[in-house]
């Protein structure tokens, strides 16, 4: 293919793919204050609210990505069906911690504000628009930024996934296009679309994503948050939008007219001790999820499927968590000495930032090429994707529980001439334990996810298959792998057994592990 | 929290509530306001039962609680958002309560320009913007420093005392005995938990008042000896 169309094609790929991205971005955002600012001012609404996001939080979505399209195509055929599910897909990715953003921020408006409100009878709408949404503003900035590079990850997942299915392929985006490259074996147009795509990352960081977060700053409640930053762009933007104030009429919407039969002011809302709490509803799923795996089992009789199961959970499993110790004693050094070190941070930190935008899934067939020789190459393959979709997360975590770190304890360590491997086990490590924590679970979360790519890359019968041994994937067995031939072999009783193994899995160990191990932890080591 | 406490407010009266802390002062204020309900009894304000902010009723905080993204100006509007009236006049009715707490001039800062004092001046005239007929204080001088409180507090009387506000009756819950001495034309003394009311002082002397005028202090001395029967 020559440069030219190439360019053109990747130009439109791009757009295609970002056109998906933003919709559902603002999807997220629409979705986030409605139920975020629900939850936020209604006990009620939150005892249910917040038990379930949290809940959709850890389920690993892209599992579900066969039956999610298989249902929307359903309701909208076509091209339409195809783009709302990876849209679908990029919000399930990107709603619950930017709504977890709102929730946070408005719970933390000042209690007298809303009382002024309340005194002078604003209307839910004037308290929505002139306190709820500005307050969140700052969160939502920050959750777009993290939301937008795991929504890549499921961006080219999904449009990879379309084109494995012969009736759901979308024909544009950047996924799609990097699937038939590597289906035409033409690496130097791989290479360049790879190339593209870092760029199209960087103008969206440098366009959009910093601007957002420095001018939402502006609403911020802490004094130091305000000010200071600037951006070209930003002041650029700002003199576009006080020329169209000018030029444009300005449309007045009467809102005030229409509510005049404005209701009072509701009273102090009653606390149902009824509602369920986190734990009560991820139980409920669970048992839900295992009820229905039995009797789907029981009912098709086939226990060859569910030993099958099994055995697939069991190499996932260690899959994920070999690779989880690999990338821990990877991240905490790495992250401690990059944190640590004042000069290069800034820079090192864009550049990490970046980098980490790109998922593992594009790079897929470049890893298969480094690995097909080797002996166990298909499993060094799968590892690394599981590498990849892990160790930003806990890269960042362990940075951000650095920075936490206050300059004092490193004046004391110098002052008392601490060695550096007892500063570490004795004042790093513990201090920046919380986030690291959180950043576990995330990375875990990610990691299961990733197993629907990593542990089959034969896609359908295109793609991938040129790329891997032929007919051979990962050598042993895994629940991605199962996931996957399921997928593409129409058997909706063994997708659902399967998602709802890894579902019941990552739950259970959520809730045993991590909701321990994060409560012990930040009651010791938190830094206040 | 609190037992027993019936207590009328009348028009054109200064109140204050002072008692030790914990007592309930806020929550007192608050179901005055209508933002809480008592467990038993009621709350009426003009004869009618308040279950929510009445019209004509405004508070100023502790903590001002400005919006920080906002103007001055534009705090003190924000009292006026949902009273349908069109921008110029909203515009017009902010300056002039500016005016009245000696702010014009300021008003196109943002609250993290302004000190202390001149932050809850704001938050004054966004109490009383709305025009109402009583004014709730809480503690408002309390996170101040002395000389800004002192100033604060002539300058507050004087201008409760401007005829031309439509103000009837202020209540202001202090810790601060001193305070509701030099300011109020009634005082309720209240006591620990279980509150209830141990006291209600009648203070005729003339404005401007002398703390140093013996008349004064008996009235300080009376608070300060209910306050202690209180404790116990």
């Amino acid at each position: 293919m020559d440069l030219s169309s190439l360019v053109s094609l990747l130009v439109v790929d791009l757009l295609s793919s970002w056109g998906r991205m933003f919709a559902a971005l603002a999807l997220s955002i629409i979705f986030s204050i409605f139920v975020g600012v629900t939850a936020a001012t209604s006990k009620k609404a939150e005892n249910v609210l917040i038990p379930v996001i949290d809940v959709l939080q850890t389920i690993p979505i892209l599992g579900f990505f066969p039956v999610v399209i298989y249902l929307v195509v359903l309701v909208l055929p076509g091209a339409i069906g195809t783009n709302a599910a990876i849209i679908l897909l990029i919000f399930t990715s990107m709603a619950w911690n930017i709504t977890f953003g709102v929730y946070e921020a408005v719970k933390s408006i000042p209690d007298e504000l809303i009382e002024v409100a309340k005194i002078n009878h604003l209307s839910k709408f004037q308290m929505l628009r002139s306190i709820y949404i500005p307050a969140a503003m700052p969160r939502i900035a920050y959750q777009s930024s993290l939301s937008w590079s795991v929504g890549l990850f499921y961006l080219v997942t999904s449009e990879i996934f379309s084109t494995g299915t012969s009736s759901y392929a979308a024909t544009y985006g950047i996924g799609v296009e990097i699937a038939h490259l590597v289906l035409m074996q033409d690496a130097l147009s791989y290479a360049i679309a790879i190339l593209f795509f870092i760029a199209a990352v960087l103008l969206t960081r440098w366009l959009f994503l910093q601007p957002f977060s420095i001018y939402s700053e502006k609403f911020s409640f802490k004094e130091e948050q305000r000010a200071s930053k600037r951006s070209r762009i930003l002041a650029f933007y700002s003199r576009i939008g006080r020329f169209l104030d000018e030029v444009l009429p300005t449309v007045t919407v009467e809102f005030k007219k229409r509510r005049k039969a404005e209701k009072k002011p509701e009273g102090p809302k009653e606390f149902s001790s009824r509602a369920p709490s986190a734990g009560t509803v991820s139980a409920a799923i669970i048992l839900a999820f295992l009820v229905i795996s039995v009797a789907v089992i029981i009912h098709t009789s086939d226990y060859a499927f569910a030993a099958d199961l099994l055995i697939a959970l069991g190499f996932s499993f260690a899959r994920v968590w070999g690779i989880y110790i690999v990338c821990a004693a990877i991240a905490i050094p790495l992250g401690i000495v990059v944190a640590r070190s004042t000069k290069a941070y800034e820079t090192a930190f864009a550049v990490l930032q970046v980098v980490a935008s790109i998922p593992a899934t594009i790079l897929l067939p470049a890893i298969v090429v480094v690995f097909v020789a080797l002996p166990f190459g298909n499993e060094f393959t799968a590892l690394s994707i599981i590498f990849l979709a892990m160790i930003w997360y806990l890269l960042f975590s362990v940075i951000a529980g650095v920075r936490t770190i206050p300059e004092q304890f490193d004046e004391l360590l110098s002052i008392y001439k601490v060695g550096w491997v007892q500063a570490w086990r004795e004042v790093y490590i513990p201090a920046i334990l919380p986030s690291f924590v959180t950043g576990s679970i995330t990375a875990i979360g990610g990691a299961w996810n990733a197993l629907i790519i990593a542990e089959y890359f034969q896609v359908g019968n295109t793609v991938l298959t040129q790329v891997g041994p032929a007919a051979d994937t990962v050598g042993y067995s895994g629940i991605g792998k199962l996931l996957d031939i399921a997928t593409f072999g129409g058997n909706l009783a063994h997708m659902l057994l399967a998602v709802a193994a890894m579902v019941v899995m990552v739950m259970v160990i959520n809730r045993l592990v991590w909701q321990r191990l994060y409560s012990h932890v930040t009651l010791k080591y938190r830094i206040e | 929290m609190m037992k027993d406490v019936n207590l009328s407010v009348y028009y054109n009266e200064f109140l204050s509530i002072i008692g030790p802390s914990g007592c309930g002062k806020s929550s007192l204020i608050r179901m005055i306001i209508g933002l809480q309900q008592p467990s038993g009894g009621h709350v009426t304000f003009k004869g009618r039962v308040v279950d929510g902010p009445p019209e004509a009723v405004s508070l100023v905080f502790q903590n001002v609680a400005l919006i920080p993204w906002k103007t001055a100006l534009d705090n003190v509007a924000f009292a006026l958002e949902n009273k349908g009236m069109p921008k110029l006049a909203i515009e017009k009715k902010s300056m002039a309560a500016l005016r009245l707490v000696e702010l014009d001039g300021f008003e196109t800062a943002f609250p993290s320009e302004l000190s202390g004092g001149m932050k809850q001046r704001v938050g004054i005239a966004r109490a009383l913007v709305s025009d109402p007929d009583l004014l709730l204080m809480d503690e408002p001088f309390s996170a101040l420093d002395e000389l800004t409180a002192d100033q604060l507090r002539v300058e507050v009387r004087t201008v409760l005392k401007n005829k031309h506000l439509p103000l009837k009756s202020v209540i202001l819950v202090s810790h601060n005995v001193e305070e509701v001495v030099e300011m109020s034309d009634r005082i309720v003394v209240l006591s620990k938990p279980p509150s209830h009311i141990v006291d209600i002082i009648k203070v005729d002397l003339p404005y401007p008042r002398n703390k140093r005028c013996k008349d004064f202090e008996k009235v300080t001395d009376r608070i300060f000896k209910d306050l202690y029967a209180a404790r116990t």
